[in-house]
């Protein structure tokens, strides 16, 4: 399994995308898969919160000194957009933890920091319910669609390995 | 080692004894040795195998130099005790256990503010005060230097990851936001040494919903493409960055 896939398993758990009940059924197909699966698959079928499967996944990519050039602030929030195109979070929520993902460092091709507070304020000044929220809806998902797309492909990859 | 009283007091007594159990012709050649003649003997005997001077009967020679060994690492002992206590002299002028003392915390003084030109205590590039001119700190500086300090101030200006070890009581700023307009009030707090481990912002960052005023928000290093960097964590509970109050 490349370290590519240890990654992006990483940034389904970051954005809270993955739950223990879906990485730990992840881990535990990739375990019934492989004669020999790898030693942070076997530890994240085991471990009970997010704080320490995201210990486990980074100190493994810190052994093999994992290093690529994919932006995962893109990956991430797409998959906090999918949280809310799901219905876990709302589109407050959704923007709250957009806008603290991008607080300390933005990514090109996503919105930038002062665009999703920027939408956040329209969101929190509309009823929730008439035309004026249904185009922030659509600004929204226009503006996270990029985002939507390399978490869709990210999570191809991961579930390629189940 | 003659500068060490009970050690001087030995030996000037081994001396006397020395001397009274030679006979009479040892004595008379031995001139009442000193204790900085027996201290020499004793030493030169342990080094060379040979008596430096005189009162060393031939016989004597083994036991002497047994001596003279004892008194070489006597004498490292107190060399190094005696080092040991210039330095507490020179620090406290009193006798203590010499320990190396953590510095203290550096107290920052209150941002400075200037009335009625918008200063708002942050050195940021907006806030720079203009001279008589009208031309302001950015004005005057290098093209490529007024890029990186505006670069720097436009990321929010955020806090120090590392600072000295030591540094364990935060201080507190006035920061402006990544957002125009706003400033607000930030404790840091760092361990014992010098990391990063905890912020607290004074704002809701006008989202109420997800901030209270005040929140927390904590750090730890962790690996992140190649790097260990001192990365805020997220919350188990809620994936988010904040930690509500």
């Amino acid at each position: 399994m490349n370290n590519s896939v240890r990654i992006k398993v990483l940034d389904l758990i970051d954005s809270g995308y993955w739950k223990s009940v879906q990485w730990k059924e992840w881990a535990d197909a990739v375990i019934l898969k492989f004669d020999e699966p790898p030693y942070w698959v076997i530890e994240l079928s085991i471990v009970k919160n997010s704080g320490e499967a995201i210990s486990i996944l980074r100190e493994s990519l810190a052994e093999v000194h994992y290093k690529d050039d994919i932006n995962h602030k893109s990956i991430i929030l797409g998959y906090m957009f999918l949280r809310y195109k799901e219905k876990e979070i709302n589109l407050k929520e959704f923007l709250t933890l957009a806008w603290q993902e991008t607080e300390a460092e933005e990514d090109v091709g996503s919105p930038s920091n002062s665009d999703i507070f920027e939408m956040y304020e329209a969101c929190n000044n509309s009823s929730g319910a008439d035309e004026k929220f249904e185009s922030i809806v659509d600004r929204v998902c226009k503006n996270f669609s990029y985002n939507a797309e390399c978490a869709a492909k990210a999570l191809l990859e991961v579930n390629g390995y189940k | 080692m003659y500068e060490d009283g009970p050690t001087r007091a030995a030996l000037k007594q081994f001396s006397k004894d020395y001397v009274t159990a030679q006979d009479s012709i040892e004595l008379a050649e031995s001139l009442a040795p000193t204790v900085a003649d027996t201290i020499l003997t004793v030493v030169l005997t342990a080094a060379t195998g040979v008596g430096g001077t005189v009162i060393v009967a031939r016989a004597g020679q083994a036991l002497f130099k047994q001596l003279g060994r004892l008194l070489v690492s006597l004498g490292k002992v107190l060399k190094k005790s005696e080092l040991s206590k210039h330095i507490v002299s020179k620090l406290s002028n009193k006798p203590e256990r010499f320990e190396i003392r953590r510095p203290e915390a550096l107290k920052l003084s209150e941002p400075k503010r200037v009335e009625g030109n918008g200063n708002d205590g942050t050195m940021g590039g907006e806030s720079v005060v203009p001279d008589s001119k009208g031309s302001t700190l950015i004005d005057s500086m290098e093209p490529a230097e007024a890029k990186r300090y505006q670069e720097y101030w436009n990321t929010g200006g955020d806090t120090a990851a590392q600072v000295s070890p030591g540094i364990r009581v935060s201080h507190t700023e006035t920061v402006p936001s990544s957002r125009a307009g706003e400033v607000y009030e930030r404790t840091t707090y760092y361990d014992e040494f010098g990391r990063r481990r905890k912020v607290t912002d004074y704002t809701d960052h006008s989202m109420s919903d997800g901030h209270t005023n005040p929140h927390d928000h904590y750090y730890d290093e962790v690996y992140d493409n190649g790097l260990y960097v001192n990365k805020k964590i997220k919350n188990p509970e809620t994936g988010s960055t904040t930690f509500n109050r």
